[in-house]
């Protein structure tokens, strides 16, 4: 044998240790500890994954909050009448128009709008007036649902008259006998 | 259409049932394999063993690949020399941070301290200082039962490779001892 093979040899001795009993008791332990603590892992995140798809399921609707969001998007006319300098009739439309709430759309009358038309063209200084609005609390399906009521045509009696013969409306022209007696005299003093 | 003989669960059960029988097999086969290796990275009996046993537990993890014996065993002889490896720098980073001075990583017990003599100190001491790739092989050789075509099976290099490992092994060792 050479020293090589004494080297080997001498390890060899050296590494000579057998497993205990508890060996593979052990093993088995360790075994059992990590599908243990795999099940937990799974458990988890089976738990995890339920309640998201949960929340992503039963998740309370975003509708209407999504809607008032687009109202007050500056690209609608009404931000838009509030944003770019207006008429002071315009304004005052604005101020007299409560602020906007509710989603649903309401029914506003102008009643003095002729009055308010005719201050604007009114020669320049005078006050315009501010425009009455009445809002109503009716919405358009309400408004839609009342029925229309059509008044009656109301038809003037026609009087026909000979054409000459008609009756002088006090003011204009001369009366026919103021005429007549004219004419007369005239051939008279001829 | 042909039935089965045995509905599924009852064949899933059977085949979980061989898996584990098989890795009792190997459990036992390959047991003293996987501490020898890890005691002469650590030669402290209870460290090889644990290091072991870890070992064995991460092997039936992936047994579904690892069924063919001599796969096996050269997984299990790779696997547990890293984790010793590790497990040595792990006791070594303590202990320095505890500041003691300690030349082995693992205290020894009334066993080890009769085995290191003082030549086996030496010895093992320069076992430590060879390259990994040398210190595998030749610990691999040493332990009895070993062929080179062993070595080479649970290394996954060629024989030739094998000898001229365990001779640079040795050579150096030569060296140091002198």
């Amino acid at each position: 044998m050479t020293d090589h093979d004494d080297v080997l040899a001498e390890i060899g001795s050296d590494l000579e240790v057998e497993t205990s009993r508890e060996f593979v008791v052990g093993v088995h332990a360790r075994l059992r500890n990590a599908q243990r603590r795999r099940r937990i892992r799974w458990a988890l995140t089976a738990a995890a994954s339920i309640g998201l798809v949960s929340f992503l399921v039963w998740r309370p609707s975003s509708q209407p909050a999504a809607v008032v969001a687009s109202i007050s998007q500056p690209s609608s006319p009404v931000a838009v009448v509030k944003t770019q300098p207006a008429p002071l009739a315009v304004k005052a439309l604005a101020k007299a128009r409560p602020a906007l709430t509710s989603v649903e759309p309401r029914l506003e009358v102008i009643t003095n709008q002729g009055e308010i038309l005719r201050a604007l063209w009114a020669p320049y200084g005078s006050k315009p007036k501010a425009l009455t609005v009445v809002t109503g609390n009716e919405t358009t399906e309400e408004v839609a649902a009342k029925p229309i009521l059509i008044e009656p045509i109301v038809v003037p009696t026609i009087e026909v008259k000979e054409i000459g013969r008609e009756t002088a409306r006090p003011g204009i022209g001369v009366p026919q006998t103021i005429r007549r007696n004219n004419a007369a005299n005239v051939r008279e003093t001829k | 259409m042909r039935e089965l003989a045995h509905p599924v669960p009852q064949l899933l059960v059977a085949a979980v049932r061989d898996i584990d029988q098989e890795f009792e097999v190997r459990l036992k086969d390959s047991s003293t394999l996987a501490l020898r290796v890890a005691f002469s990275v650590l030669r402290h009996q209870q460290d090889a063993e644990d290091v072991a046993q870890e070992a064995f537990a991460r092997a039936y993890r992936r047994f579904a690949q690892l069924r063919d014996r001599e796969a096996f065993r050269a997984w299990l002889v790779r696997m547990t020399w890293r984790l010793a490896l590790d497990h040595r720098r792990g006791v070594k980073r303590r202990v320095a941070r505890e500041q003691v001075p300690a030349e082995s990583p693992a205290i020894p017990t009334g066993e080890q301290l009769a085995i290191e003599s003082d030549r086996a100190r030496r010895l093992w001491n320069a076992i430590d200082r060879l390259p990994d790739v040398l210190r595998l092989t030749l610990v691999l050789a040493s332990i009895h039962e070993h062929s080179i075509r062993d070595v080479a099976a649970l290394t996954g290099a060629p024989e030739g490779t094998v000898k001229s490992r365990v001779f640079d092994a040795k050579k150096l060792l030569k060296e140091m001892l002198s």
